[in-house]
């Protein structure tokens, strides 16, 4: 069978022989998986690690749709988590419309709509007041701008480097608690990264640059899923990899994720050794990493994965080298030969044409369009190689260029979850909303708003649905998604959400205030759609619009300082994020 | 505010699980609704297409235990193989003398000894994989296990039914998820073919409550364009599904008590729909927790608690409602489990399992034979004796009636029908002249029963229309006015609301017209 296609981690078979490797460990007898090699403690504390992992994914598959909060069940709609996963991949599929632009430099105005479409594209959540910012200083330093680099955030907390204990004298009712508490701080940890995402560019005054944007694309590249990693450090440590790499080498990325002690977990990295070799890896990396499909073999598949043997992580926050358990004989990869480590396949990855085409187009489909032209994208993949792999004068190259700007494109990318939830609430200027340390507090505040959002949307930062990330595009969108993104955006106007006070409410004034001239009825609506919307409003719509925020008095009445003028603009916005022109960017 | 009450009662209101009768939208927010559509008349779906059939199926995910589901009561072999987990002969619903139901299924014997209930054995696919992911979109998507098709079997059905859509889209959805929002089973080549809709009542709300009206100007020949059309049209058939499913919910009714499982409650939910003439012929419902690895005794026997009761309980309610011709259900798992048990007290997966394929037009019985024990492959796990898409072939040509050609084309390869149903494909001959074929029930209990089903078949292409008239010969409603083509047709009467007594249906064609008196009670 062709398994090859297949990305969940790892058959459920083989779920169940380290379950039972688990139950070695905790009596303390032989492991039956690694007996035939050397048994060190080495070995025994990364099947430690490796098994408490899978024990604690393979509980949370029982559940099937049901997921641990606070050490108790809530059923939650696994809403995209059956996407297929394939269809983004493939490249014969066009759009039906002419390509009439390229990468020439623009030249054209840069003006507000300019500036907003800049922006939409770029940071999760962009504020108006950050469009009329980038408008004033233009379009060359707007991109600077974006690719300026930033402080790493602050940890979330100590816990997050926190040692992992040895468990294998503790009873199960102990180590069914620590399960428990890293999974409640996988939570927090989500909810820190959504508060680092809305602190993009240091708040709501300063320039944001693309650091978020780009973790969180590199995060859907290299999908790692804490359901299956366990460990918070684990995932905190490859999220900070991602910050650390958003704008750097695409080589170098590669370089560090094959030993990343998440995606070691994550892709059986863990359990690939000599004369134990696990392609799960492997695979994905050729398939989905760098290569794409049908550019190898399975032999190459089996050659990268013995190059990869040796690493592992024992504290699941660095990864070690045992040259005993990696795999010394000679492998042939993409036809080279050689006793290989890990990192000469990297080197042979990208000697490959295919590599800088594969991520091109991928990162045209963040930021452009979902159908990508493949003139477009070998120009692109000459950059990426002229510049060994730095991703920073692809980006610069695409957001100076003619074709970012086509009006072809203004509009056509659908917003993801995380724009809807996380996005939303930066764009709306709410800050402070204490995310992470408000989820201690069990209170349907601004962090069960924030998480349940996310879910609701199909989209949990951590939990992509597979190793393929999430699916996106019109896979977005459907009755139930589309439903709940209208009725608890909304409710952040409100500060309730049927009954359930969320803590939390936009400030519709001060919103108004940011725009051009909230006293002109005229502007503000065309400032707010310009704000929420991909493509200018039809008349109709703004006209609607115009009536919702007027509710039947006349323009010239409309001062923003009028008595009502505040629920007449939180009817406007909840309008606009119930108007199907809010779900594309 | 907690946390916790917060997820529950949000995930109620998107996609959770019971329908709370407060939040029924007629006790609460009656302002945000229509008025209701009493004594409304309005069409189903022309009894030529699908033949007026509904298919539920339901998916027992994670793998279900087939061995100890149907059990091989004097296989030596299977009790040598389960010391702690076999179900004892004593135990079992004996079917025959060596075959018995776990008996926590006691509740569906009925079913079986009435004939209705087919028990096919051994159902797999060649190459079985056994990944819960892979197998299930193996399931879902009726294909090889070396091929990936994204799109499911229903839904590739439909759209080979319907070519016009989704450029005509029907009134009601063409399908209907609950539980797990699995992607392939309502996804066509052209288009989702259904919704993901868990509670009828609270989801009408938010989508109405949520819903900026119909936006057809024109948008920029762009990409953006493109993208927002697209969003348009999701915007605007949610709303039309939203109040088709939730006036379904409002007309129709449950005769009788389901247990409160996961599956209890979405099946309470699919009969109360079918009794409200929703004109939805699939319904995708699902049981969660098959993945039986540990202790698997009392896991496994709630589960068949479950589906016992539950199944039970459904057909009981469409027999009282009149509703059982129409309505098959069967049973997927993606997997059935290892013959040995493991050192868990459980199962690991397997491989070929039974299912159950229950109701109008099933031939009840056992198909296959036990599986053979003796005879395992290289993991220990059983053989198949049919595919399952024989399954689904016997379904789609049994049961919708659809072309040997039509089911190849949908399941990508010739799957011979099984003996479970009678395969009568093609269409009914034409009728040989118009008559009211029934107007059910009737007369109609407004507390026991949905709305009135008036079939009715015309001999040729007519101008038609229906009309209902109270004993005082006041018309109450009509529809029609218009031509339709020969064949049987069905429209249904929404008697909720309008007052008790006696009522006539009229049914005019061309020059010939027919009336049948109909009698409201309490």
């Amino acid at each position: 069978m062709n398994s090859t296609r297949y990305r969940r981690r790892m058959p459920a078979f083989s779920h169940c022989m380290l379950v039972t490797v688990f139950i070695f460990a905790l009596t303390g007898s032989a492991f039956a998986e690694y007996s035939e090699s050397n048994t060190s403690q080495a070995m025994i504390r990364a099947a430690q690690l490796d098994a408490l992992a899978k024990m604690a994914s393979e509980r949370l598959q029982g559940m099937d749709s049901k997921a641990v909060m606070g050490g108790r069940v809530a059923e939650i709609p696994e809403l995209e988590a059956w996407t297929d996963p394939w269809g983004q991949y493939d490249m014969n599929v066009g759009s039906g419309r002419e390509v009439t632009s390229d990468w020439t430099p623009y030249a054209g105005p840069f003006d507000l709509a300019e500036a907003s479409h800049l922006l939409k594209r770029t940071v999760i959540g962009p504020q108006f007041s950050e469009m009329l910012g980038a408008e004033t200083v233009g379009l060359g330093t707007s991109v600077q701008n974006l690719l300026l680099t930033q402080l790493a955030p602050a940890a979330p907390g100590d816990w997050a480097t926190e040692p992992i204990p040895d468990v294998s004298e503790w009873t199960q009712e102990m180590i069914d608690s620590l399960v428990q508490e890293y999974g409640q701080r996988v939570e927090k940890l989500r909810l820190w990264w959504a508060e680092v995402i809305i602190e993009e560019g240091g708040g709501i005054s300063a320039s944001p640059t693309l650091r978020e944007s780009m973790t969180h694309f590199w995060h859907d590249h290299f999908a790692t899923g804490a359901r299956d990693v366990l460990f918070p450090q684990s995932m905190y440590v490859q999220n900070q990899l991602l910050r650390e790499h958003a704008l750097g080498n695409f080589k170098e990325l590669v370089g560090e994720i094959y030993k990343d002690p998440a995606m070691l977990l994550w892709l059986n990295g863990q359990d690939n050794y000599v004369d134990h070799i696990n392609e799960n890896f492997a695979r994905e990396l050729l398939e989905l990493f760098t290569l794409g499909l049908d550019q190898y073999e399975q032999d190459d598949i089996i050659a990268a994965a013995r190059s990869f043997t040796g690493w592992f992580t024992l504290d699941g926050m660095t990864s070690v080298y045992y040259p005993e358990y990696h795999d010394g004989g000679i492998k042939i990869f993409l036809n080279h030969a050689g006793n290989w480590e890990g990192d000469d396949i990297v080197d042979f990855i990208f000697e490959e044409d295919e590599t800088a085409r594969f991520i091109c187009r991928k990162l045209y489909r963040w930021f452009i369009d979902e159908y990508p032209d493949e003139a477009l994208i070998e120009d692109l993949a000459a950059t990426l190689r002229a510049n060994n792999y730095e991703v920073a004068p692809v980006l610069e190259r695409m957001f100076l260029s003619e074709h970012f700007f086509d009006m072809n494109y203004r509009g056509s990318i659908i917003s993801d979850g995380v724009d809807k939830s996380i996005g939303l609430l930066r764009s709306l200027y709410m800050g402070n909303l204490n995310l992470m340390d408000g989820w201690d507090d069990e209170v349907a505040g601004p962090s069960a708003w924030t998480w349940f959002s996310m879910n609701t949307f199909g989209h949990l930062l951590l939990d992509p649905p597979n190793v393929a990330g999430w699916p996106g595009y019109r896979s977005w969108i459907n009755a139930t998604t589309l439903t709940s993104r209208k009725a608890l955006d909304t409710s952040v106007i409100d500060g309730n959400y049927y009954g359930y006070d969320l803590e939390m409410q936009a400030d519709a004034i001060a919103i108004a205030l940011e725009t051009t001239d909230p006293n002109d009825p005229y502007q503000l609506v065309d400032d707010l759609a310009l704000s929420f919307f991909g493509l200018p409003p039809t008349e109709a719509v703004r006209q609607r619009m115009l009536d919702e925020l007027l509710q039947g008095s006349e323009p010239w009445e409309w001062s923003i300082y009028n008595a009502g003028a505040e629920a007449q603009v939180q009817l406007l916005l909840k309008l606009i994020f119930r108007l199907p022109d809010f779900q594309a960017r | 505010m907690n946390r916790r009450e917060f997820f529950d009662k949000t995930m109620k209101l998107v996609a959770g699980g019971l329908i709370v009768p407060s939040l029924s939208r007629r006790s609460q927010a009656q302002s945000w609704f229509p008025a209701m559509p009493s004594g409304r008349l309005r069409q189903l779906r022309d009894l030529d297409v699908l033949d007026g059939k509904i298919l539920v199926i339901v998916n027992l995910s994670g793998g279900n235990d087939g061995l100890n589901t149907v059990v091989p009561v004097n296989d030596s072999l299977y009790y040598g193989a389960r010391d702690n987990i076999a179900i004892a002969p004593q135990d079992a619903v004996l079917l025959d003398a060596d075959t018995g139901l776990h008996p926590n299924l006691a509740p569906i014997e009925g079913l079986y000894t009435g004939g209705r209930m087919a028990i096919v054995r051994g159902v797999s696919y060649p190459q079985p994989n056994l990944s819960h992911f892979r197998s299930t979109d193996i399931w879902f998507s009726g294909s090889s296990s070396n091929e990936e098709v994204g799109t499911g079997w229903l839904a590739r059905y439909i759209e080979a039914t319907f070519p016009d859509f989704p450029d005509q889209l029907p009134f009601a959805p063409y399908g209907l998820q609950q539980g797990i929002a699995h992607e392939i089973p309502l996804k066509g080549d052209r288009g989702n073919i259904g919704v993901v809709v868990d509670n009828p009542d609270t989801f009408f709300q938010l989508v109405n409550q949520n819903y900026t009206g119909e936006w057809n100007d024109e948008l920029p020949e762009t990409r953006g364009g493109d993208e927002l059309g697209y969003l348009r049209e999701v915007d605007q058939a949610t709303f039309m599904y939203a109040d088709a499913i939730s006036q379904a919910a409002d007309s129709g009714v449950n005769s009788v008590a389901y247990p409160q499982t996961t599956l209890g409650v979405q099946l309470e939910i699919v009969a109360r729909l079918i009794s409200g003439a929703l004109d939805t012929p699939l319904y995708l419902t699902a049981e969660f927790g098959f993945d039986t690895h540990v202790n698997q005794l009392g896991q496994h026997a709630n589960l068949m608690s479950s589906l016992g009761d539950s199944v039970a309980a459904f057909f009981q309610d469409l027999d009282n409602q009149g509703l059982s011709d129409r309505v098959v259900l069967a049973t997927v798992s993606e997997f059935g489990r290892r013959v040995d048990e493991n050192g868990g007290f459980g199962t690991d997966h397997g491989t070929a399992a039974p299912l159950f394929v229950i109701g109008a037009g099933v031939n009840g019985g056992l198909y296959g034979t036990n599986p053979d024990l003796a005879n395992l492959d290289g993991n220990g796990n059983m053989l198949m004796q049919h595919d399952y898409r024989s399954v689904y072939s016997t379904l789609l040509q049994g049961h919708f009636r659809a072309s040997e050609n039509v089911s190849n084309q949908v399941l990508m390869g010739a799957y011979e029908a099984l003996d479970f149903m009678d395969i009568q494909t093609g269409a009914s001959p034409p009728p040989t002249s118009n008559r009211i074929l029934r107007a059910y029930p009737n007369p109609v209990s407004l507390s026991q029963s949905g709305p009135v089903l008036i079939q009715f078949e015309l001999a040729r292409t007519s101008r038609v229309e229906v009309q209902v008239f109270d004993v005082r010969g006041r018309k109450i409603s009509a529809m029609g006015g218009r031509s339709f083509p020969a064949g049987s047709h069905r429209m249904v009467w929404e008697a909720k609301g309008v007052p008790t007594g006696m009522y006539f249906a009229k049914i005019k064609a061309d020059s010939w017209e027919a009336s049948e008196k109909l009698l409201v009670l309490p």
